[in-house]
């Protein structure tokens, strides 16, 4: 029995979802958050907060553990470009045209095909 | 002759017209200890700095809104202490390592429950970021609000 609830698996799937769109569709779900400026964080944020859950999601039968390793691996990756020496990274036109970008792109669709 | 006919003309319309009075709302008055004859029993739904009322982490549950026009130190102030809360920074994107976070435990302290409170600095002021608060109330979603 799980207490955590299937809304939280949604944030999760979205989460990922989101982080392998390409740009025109992240910019566009950054910018219906409604805050004054994009904040490319929040793509990093939303599964760094689901993630928080993998482990529920795990053992209520809705993710698989490959799954969970292979969304932790794009989290780990952004974790690698997170901290204030690479605010680069984090702007909209890093998001835009960086291949590190298209790398967390890449690695978020293998997550979703797995599911 | 015209003008002082023009100047009654002036005073009659201002008689007929007053100027809107400046309207004064005046807040409930939380008993002063010494008054024993206080009949205030209740709480303001806004403190005396226009803020709305935050007592509980279930205020900023019900009403995201509470947040508004406070900081991360004033709503830890307020919410510390609250029993399986869990205080925290962020720790991804060009934020890590800053801002407030906090989340809520299951009532064995186990597990997340999904339930949390966030504070982001935002982008820095040249990018026009300011900071914002993000208050996740389990099945009801998320919300994000300018502090």
């Amino acid at each position: 029995m799980t207490e955590v609830s299937p809304a939280e698996l949604a944030k999760f799937i979205r989460s990922l979802a989101i982080l392998a769109l390409p740009f025109e569709g992240q910019l566009a779900w950054l910018n219906s958050l409604g805050l004054e400026v994009p904040e490319v964080d929040e793509l990093a944020h939303e599964l760094d907060d689901a993630l928080l859950l993998g482990p529920q999601f795990v053992r209520a039968g809705w993710v698989s553990e490959r799954t969970l390793r292979l969304a932790k691996e794009v989290d780990a990756f952004l974790a690698s470009f997170s901290g204030p020496s690479f605010a680069d990274f984090w702007e909209i036109s890093s998001l835009r045209h960086s291949e590190r970008w298209d790398e967390v792109r890449r690695l978020s669709n293998v997550a979703l095909q797995s599911i | 002759m015209s003008g002082d006919s023009s100047n009654a003309r002036a005073n009659t319309e201002a008689a007929a017209n007053p100027a809107p009075a400046v309207s004064t709302v005046k807040m409930p008055d939380p008993c002063p200890p010494e008054d024993i004859t206080c009949q205030f029993t209740g709480t303001p739904s806004k403190s005396f700095d226009g803020k709305q009322n935050l007592e509980s982490v279930e205020d900023v549950m019900k009403n995201p809104d509470v947040l508004k026009g406070r900081g991360p130190e004033e709503v830890e102030s307020i919410l510390r202490g609250s029993k399986g809360w869990e205080v925290g920074t962020l720790n991804k994107g060009r934020s890590a390592g800053s801002g407030w976070t906090f989340r809520e435990l299951n009532s064995r302290g186990t597990d997340y429950t999904g339930r949390y409170i966030q504070w982001h600095p935002g982008s820095s002021r040249h990018f026009g970021g300011s900071p914002y608060w993000k208050v996740s109330n389990g099945e009801l979603g998320t919300v994000r609000i300018a502090q």
